[in-house]
């Protein structure tokens, strides 16, 4: 469900900024997926094969790379990677941290064909 | 020719831009806003209904909620407390429009406490930022006493964790202390409650709770954890 929103979210800002640069046609759309962004990279992939050429008339190749969830330990300021989501410094065990990145879904890079200059 | 073009955004900027717009419009005019998630039936609206009376002659109360289909929790709530049914058509989380169109249509514009009612569901409404100031989570004791290590998006985004139901506690093998380490293993700062919607114990200091969020919201230091 969510995953769907978010790919039509992620189809209507690539089509806008393609046209921005002056249109073409997407090969390829890279995108970045948060171990902690609540996404599930399969579910959206499948969620991309299904609404893109509804969307774009073609079907574009995606790209995802998983960011993993890392923290900064608010006292010793150290950088650690949860992977049991147990918020915890990994040098000193403190538990108050925050997390410096894996929350989010971002769009990175779209590679376009241009559509004049194609053979 | 092909060519990249390099983007770099967040998928989800515009409409967290909009929740934080939200946020900072209500912390202006004093209202708290709260975000109530749990799973279906853990008493989401049997607290609001309580709260509602318990509180109502303390502050000014409102209430949007939210459901896949039909008024029915509106209808439990209109008795007690300016309320808009805000309907998903299917979809199992509120997103910021939903709220900032409900919102608009509701009698009080300028409650001390805006409560908000999630769908029933601890996975979706934890990536999605409804404006609020505080997000409740609440856990009834017939789910388990090991639920929280299981939805930890939903715990890490929280500020407070209520256990519900507790009238329950002696036909049901939960261990309320259990319960709330699990939960701060992922948000050490968890304040935790207990309530029962039924007997009432526990509703004074889950009213207070809310009081002191308030007067600190008009004091402006409002903290959360949500994104
Ligand atoms: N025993 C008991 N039942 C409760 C309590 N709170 C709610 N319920 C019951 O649990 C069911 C679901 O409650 P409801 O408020 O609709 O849950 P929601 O889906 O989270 O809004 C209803 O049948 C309520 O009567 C409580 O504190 N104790
Ligand atoms: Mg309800
Ligand atoms: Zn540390």
């Amino acid at each position: 469900m969510h995953e769907y929103s978010l790919v039509r979210s992620l189809l209507r800002q690539v089509e806008t900024i393609v046209s921005d640069e002056g249109g073409g046609v997407v090969e390829e759309v890279r995108i970045e997926v948060g171990a902690f962004s609540g996404v599930d990279i399969t579910l959206l992939e499948l969620a991309f094969a299904d609404e893109a050429s509804r969307h774009l008339g073609y079907q574009p190749r995606l790209q995802t790379t998983a960011v993993p969830l890392e923290v900064e330990c608010q006292r010793c300021r150290s950088r650690s990677v949860i992977e049991d989501f147990e918020f915890r410094c990994s040098e000193c065990g403190h538990q108050q941290v925050i997390i410096v990145s894996g929350e989010e879904v971002r769009l990175m890079e779209i590679e376009i064909r241009e559509l004049n200059n194609a053979s | 020719m092909t060519r990249t073009i390099s983007v770099g955004v967040d998928l989800k900027q515009q409409l967290k831009a909009r929740a934080a717009h939200f946020r900072e419009r209500m912390a202006a005019q004093g209202t708290l806003v709260v975000n109530l998630v749990s799973s279906p039936g853990a008493g989401k609206t049997q607290l609001l209904e309580r709260t509602a009376v318990a509180l109502g002659e303390h502050l000014s109360l409102a209430v949007l909620v939210g459901d896949l289909a039909t008024n029915r929790d509106a209808e439990r709530l209109a008795p007690y407390v300016p309320v808009r049914q805000l309907t998903t058509g299917g979809a199992c989380h509120l997103e910021i429009p939903l709220v900032e169109a409900g919102f608009e249509q509701l009698e009080n514009q300028r409650p001390d406490i805006l409560f908000i009612e999630n769908v029933g569901n601890l996975v979706c409404p934890a990536s999605h930022d409804l404006g609020e100031h505080m997000r409740v989570v609440l856990l009834s004791v017939t789910e388990g006493d090991d639920k929280p290590g299981k939805y930890p998006k939903m715990y890490r985004t929280s500020d407070a964790l209520v256990i519900s139901k507790i009238d329950l506690l002696p036909y049901v093998p939960f261990d309320v202390s259990f319960a709330e380490q699990d939960a701060r293993t992922i948000q050490p700062d968890l304040k935790t409650l207990s309530v029962s919607a039924v007997t009432g114990a526990g509703l004074d200091d889950w009213c207070q709770f809310l009081m002191q969020a308030h007067e600190q919201l008009k004091h402006g230091n409002a903290t959360s954890h949500c994104n």
